[in-house]
């Protein structure tokens, strides 16, 4: 016994605290070569002319579940006169929290998902298997370095049990449209950051080595239940983290406050010296719906130069949107709400009201696109009628395109007594099997049934 | 969204927005409000001037930006 004690003092214990004061999370590595990025993405040939974006909002399996519904029924719509479905068609799928497992799981392994992600994520009891590894021994000694956290234990689980290992590198050896936007929320400036070569690049760090688990896992850190995730911001030669474009934003403050506003935020990155870590949380804090890397994409990076260029004839948004909205009955109260109450609707009452903002947001600049074609349309026509040297309004780039934006989520469900089901499911990473089939259907039939994706449909085909 | 018409003479080149190659000219493109530098997609690089600066503001697609390189 006392032999025992002895190699337990002597052996096991400092073994045990050596493992735990080695325990790190992995080090995202210094930039080597270009990343994984939109512009890289060239196949299909034909991509661009029918540019399909996808995006998945956080809200756990309930937001999982509702994104596959979409996918699945994308693939069942064939396109008109193409031997293609809708489905082909996807060039983007920007994703946060738990609608990142959806969209990275079809960025890599495609029309897998149909036969393995049920198995592999929307049925599995994730939470409880995290706190499996909580609460198993051998992790707490990792767990008490201060370089491992929980984190990094959810990302070990997603790596062997999801995606195989997967890293960005084998996203961006296939150059194969979709392109996945994995968002998670930067502590720092509360800055929207997406997993992609071009945000990498401003931390003088590489994505190709980058694993697809750890983008994931920092997706949906949710705050308390999970810690931040850290990344290191490299020292890189002065001048070359930010672009021209930045540097020409930074100029912006009084005539574009949104553009100097995301200069500022890469500028950050710049100063490696003063910033020389990164720790990310859930992408639902800065954008739970995914529609701000869109919005960067439209208005001045790869799908603006895509429409000046005339390459894209339709655009199509689907924004896939697992917001819930649980039944009130705080004004039924004489007394205030409680502190654990008002903390709650705090987090979650400004998160909805930008998510709506966003959305609307989107939409009013498709409309000005299709008002702006329209009057270039007209004022040719009274030209071509009331003047005779027959001048040309010189034309808009891009032409006559067809554009749409499509939300789908649990408000557009007509029957009140479904709709009040699935705003009573939880935000958790387990929901029962009836529940995930029940989102599954509804996702496939709001899309469906969405009289914006209709119209959208009607016209461009 | 502001707009910009390039001309370069009568003749259809590629369009440099801030570095990045997008449309061509003769067409007015749609580009975000704010300061940016412009250019012609070279070869040839028979175009002056190199660049200009731009500041787009108060812009229609009927009363678009123009810039105007010349041919060298």
């Amino acid at each position: 016994m006392k032999r025992f004690s002895r190699l337990l003092c002597f052996g096991l214990v400092p073994t045990l605290l050596l493992f735990a004061g080695c325990a790190h999370y992995p080090l995202n590595q210094p930039i080597r070569q270009e990343g994984y990025s939109f512009e890289k993405c060239t196949q299909p040939p034909d991509a661009d002319e029918t540019f399909v974006v996808l995006t998945f909002s956080g809200g756990g399996t309930r937001a999982a579940a509702l994104a596959y519904g979409v996918l699945e029924k994308m693939r069942r719509i064939k396109l008109p006169g193409r031997n293609r479905t809708l489905l082909d068609e996807v060039d983007v799928i920007s994703t946060v929290s738990g609608g990142s497992f959806t969209g990275a799981y079809y960025a890599l392994f495609g029309d897998r998902i149909f036969t393995d992600f049920r198995k592999d994520f929307l049925d599995r009891n994730i939470q409880g298997e995290l706190a499996g590894e909580v609460a198993n021994p051998v992790n707490w000694f990792r767990l008490a370095s201060p370089w491992f956290s929980r984190i990094d234990l959810a990302a070990e689980l997603y790596d062997r049990s999801i995606f195989a290992s997967a890293t960005f590198g084998e996203l961006a050896s296939r150059g194969r449209r979709p392109f996945l936007i994995v968002n998670a929320t930067n502590l720092q400036d509360g800055a929207r950051f997406e997993f992609t070569g071009d945000q990498f690049r401003y931390l003088g760090s590489e994505i190709l080595s980058f694993p697809i688990a750890r983008a994931v896992a920092a997706s949906s850190a949710f705050p308390f239940l999970l810690a931040p995730l850290s990344l290191v911001n490299y020292p890189y030669p002065a001048g070359k983290k930010l672009t021209e474009e930045d540097r020409l934003a930074l100029e912006d403050y009084w005539l574009n406050r949104r553009r100097y506003q995301a200069a500022s935020s890469n500028a950050l990155y710049a100063d490696a010296a003063n910033h020389p870590y990164v720790h990310l949380m859930d992408g639902g804090l800065s954008d739970n719906l995914g529609l701000r890397a869109v919005y960067d994409l439209y208005l001045r990076k790869g799908i603006r130069a895509r429409i000046n260029d005339g390459r894209i004839k339709r655009f199509l948004v689907i924004v896939v949107n697992a917001k819930t909205e649980s039944p009130e009955k705080l004004d039924r109260s004489e007394s205030p709400p409680s502190l654990a109450k008002v903390a709650y609707k705090t987090c979650t009452i400004s998160m909805d009201n930008y998510a709506f903002e966003t959305v609307e947001g989107f939409r009013n600049l498709i409309e000005e696109r299709l008002r702006m074609q329209g009057v270039n349309q007209d004022c040719q026509t009274l030209l071509d009628r009331h003047a005779s040297d027959g001048y040309r309004i010189p034309s808009l780039a891009g032409g006559d395109m067809k554009l749409g934006v499509v939300d789908v989520s649990f408000d557009g469900l007509p029957n009140p007594s479904e709709r009040a089901y699935f705003n009573g499911l939880p935000t958790s990473f387990s929901l029962t099997q009836e529940q995930v089939e029940k989102l599954i259907e509804a996702g496939g039939r709001l899309l469906e049934e969405n009289p914006d994706f209709r119209e959208f449909m009607q016209e461009a085909f | 969204m502001e707009y910009l018409l390039v001309r370069f003479g009568d003749e259809d080149r590629g369009v440099v927005i801030d570095g990045v190659r997008q449309g061509r000219t003769n067409h007015v493109l749609e580009v975000e409000k704010g300061t940016h530098k412009i250019s012609l997609s070279p070869p040839p690089a028979d175009f002056a001037p190199p660049l200009i600066k731009v500041i787009l503001k108060k812009t229609t697609p009927l009363k678009p930006r123009k810039v105007a390189f010349e041919k060298i």
